[in-house]
């Protein structure tokens, strides 16, 4: 009876824990971000930058905390249901964590084939053989039509600092080399001025032609494709 | 076609390694077929994957001939070798003298379990793209491979053009270029669906292995298994998750500490030795950093005892050996920026900095729910079901912690950024392998 009690009464305090974690948008740490202002590192980033950092760690933290909340009151409420299977003998810490670690598992799960059946209703999850409309969307066909403009044996630097779409790129225009060029577009350079700064680079300059893809363009649906003049 | 093609290529991987799990491991996994499986997939990636790269090396393009070769031979050597199936007095002679674990099966409810997880990790893997790393390195080295062998494919000897990684060898690539080769141009489903088949064999090893060391083992499988890296999108196919490959580092660890405790225990080196040899060859050529586990795996052994010296030294030099392929490659290819700098765990100001985000770092991934659910937290609860004790476990999880301090301290991004890509992944090589000394220990306690 005690050991039921105690189970129920957890499950009670770590599911409204749970409910009041889960309004929050972020749960801070206060005495890291303290730290790391009196503390600077190399390669810290600039003020805004390590912002961001602190943000997207709060964001993470919080949806750690509500997982760990939920789990812990499943497992709770599991005591409480059937306190001789959970708590007897060794181990018990374990079955019950473990038990907690399904809940979790199947909330996941769910949360997985929403998510797929969500991707697959616009065109992004595919068993087929059409990976650049897959993962590129609207932008594939342009990719694609590049594959007409840039000959196998040419080069093409890509300029940009988006790590997805400097894959796909890459996955569309294979087997042509691919440089990648992961910096930030200098201010108030247009694609042509990109072009200029790429044919004083030596990438590529092994190939019979060198192409440039502005990737901050493409994203923006412009025409981020140029020949490099030698 | 291309989903095809990619079952094709993993039933002959299964088919490779089904005589050497006969031969070397049919008593690690029991009798059951999940158990089975799992490790006839694992040896076939380890040797299909170790013979691919060699020929690589010598110049051959990797096709599905080689993948066809072995598979072959595996079947062949079945019919001819009936002597060595399991159950015979030979095999059973090897088994460890200590081995008093029960060959339970999974458990209805385990099986069900594994088979829902199962499934909806394949319908999220071969529907999705290759991402993060896999889809900047580990996609374009297998694709480079399919056309060019080795030493003259672009990702791995040009370190300038995307794809090049110098710590990222290529066991994996070898293994999903014949997929490529064989599928689309732009068909990727059949190439992650080998990777994912790999990702399989880590969970059908998981529950096997845990299962046999009593309920308490199967409750810490189901809640790794169930670990939401293992299927939910935007979990499996983030920056963190490493393109599934740290699930095919986190599987040949997996099998390399179970064997190792068995030899620890007493078993006999030969069949346990061979596979210790293979698998860290693989682990080795799978990322280079699985040398470094390696080796906090072999000197927790020789700390740990009972010290077998000259075995553990032959088994080492059997890696060395089996790797040659890949350190040749590593030392072929062009440097690349090092991610770490030791000099900066020599100066105080970086330390200083760098000392609390680390600690914090690493103590929160006992309660990384968002990506390894409450597995954690279910592996330290069966961990402690006994008292403490100076041991192998415990000795791995020092060095492991160490290896994890000493790379962040050290490294050459930014702190939190750099364990923001890579601690889960790292604990994801680690995780089944601790969760399986834990039960094992808690079991043998009983």
């Amino acid at each position: 009876m005690g050991r039921r009690l105690v189970g129920v009464v957890l499950a009670l305090a770590l599911g409204l824990a749970a409910a009041r974690v889960h309004d929050l948008e972020s749960v801070g740490a206060s005495w890291l971000e303290r730290w790391a202002e009196q503390h600077r590192g190399p390669r810290e980033p600039d003020g805004a930058a390590l912002a961001r950092v602190a943000e997207d760690a709060a964001v993470d933290r919080r949806a750690d905390l509500f997982g760990l909340l939920v789990g812990l009151a499943a497992a709770a409420a599991a005591l409480a249901a059937a306190p001789r299977t959970f708590v007897e003998g060794r181990g018990a810490a374990g079955r019950l964590a473990g038990l907690g670690g399904v809940i979790l598992g199947g909330a996941a799960m769910i949360n997985s084939l929403t998510e797929v059946s969500r991707l697959a209703s616009h065109q992004r999850w595919s068993v087929g053989d059409d990976n650049p409309e897959l993962t590129l969307g609207p932008l594939a066909s342009t990719v694609r039509g590049w594959r007409e403009d840039v000959p196998d044996d040419h080069a093409v630097i890509v300029f940009g600092m988006n790590d997805f779409l400097l894959s796909r790129v890459g996955w569309v225009l294979h087997p042509r080399p691919v440089y990648p060029v992961v910096l930030p577009r200098p201010e108030g350079i247009d694609l042509a001025g990109l072009a200029r700064l790429a044919s004083t680079l030596e990438l590529g300059r092994a190939a019979p032609g060198r192409w440039l893809v502005d990737l901050e363009a493409l994203a923006q649906g412009n025409q981020a494709l140029v020949r490099v003049e030698p | 076609v291309s989903l095809a093609v990619g079952a094709g290529v993993l039933l002959l991987l299964l088919v490779t390694g089904w005589w050497p799990a006969v031969v070397l491991g049919a008593h690690v996994v029991g009798p059951g077929w999940v158990g089975r499986c799992s490790l006839a997939l694992t040896l076939g990636a380890a040797v299909t994957g170790l013979v691919q790269l060699t020929l690589s090396l010598l110049g051959l393009a990797t096709g599905i001939g080689v993948s066809i070769a072995l598979a072959s031979l595996s079947v062949m050597a079945f019919r001819l070798a009936p002597a060595w199936r399991p159950g015979t007095a030979a095999r059973r002679a090897a088994d460890p003298p200590g081995s008093d674990e029960p060959k339970a099966g999974l458990g209805r409810a385990l099986t069900v379990w594994l088979l829902a997880v199962v499934i909806v990790s394949s319908i999220v893997a071969v529907g999705l793209p290759f991402s993060g790393d896999g889809g900047k390195f580990w996609a374009p080295k297998a694709r480079d491979l399919a056309d060019h062998p080795a030493l003259s494919a672009p990702s791995i000897t040009d370190e300038t053009q995307l794809g090049f990684h110098r710590g990222y060898p290529l066991l994996v690539p070898a293994l999903m270029a014949p997929a490529f080769g064989h599928s689309a141009p732009d068909a990727g489903s059949g190439a992650k669906l080998v990777l994912h088949g790999l990702g399989l064999a880590l969970l059908g090893l998981i529950a096997s292995l845990l299962s046999a060391t009593g309920s308490h083992g199967r409750w810490v499988a189901a809640a790794v298994i169930g670990m939401p890296v293992m299927m939910l999108p935007t979990v499996r196919e983030s920056l963190g998750a490493g393109g599934y490959v740290d699930g095919v580092s986190a599987l040949f660890l997996l099998l390399i500490v179970d064997v190792v405790d068995r030899l620890r225990r007493g078993a006999a080196l030969g069949g346990d030795g061979a596979m210790v040899v293979l698998l860290g060859a693989a682990l080795v050529s799978t990322k280079l950093e699985g040398g470094v586990e390696l080796a906090i795996v072999w000197i927790a052994w020789l700390l740990a005892g009972p010290t077998r010296g000259r075995p553990s030294l032959l088994l080492i030099a059997g890696v060395a050996v089996l790797a040659i392929p890949t350190f040749w490659l590593h030392f072929a290819a062009p440097t690349d920026p090092s991610i770490t700098n030791p000099a900066l765990l020599l100066q105080g100001d970086v330390l200083m900095a760098r000392v609390v985000p680390v600690v914090a770092g690493l103590a929160g991934l006992l309660i990384d729910t968002s990506a390894l659910g409450l597995a954690p937290l279910a592996v330290l609860g069966c961990a402690l079901a006994r008292r403490p004790r100076w041991g192998f476990g415990s000795l791995l999880l020092l060095g492991c912690l160490a290896f994890l301090v000493l790379v962040y301290l050290s490294t050459t991004m930014h702190v939190g950024r750099h364990m923001h890509t890579s601690l889960h992944r790292l604990a994801l090589h680690w995780l089944p392998a601790f969760a399986l000394l834990a039960c094992r220990s808690a079991a043998h306690d009983r």
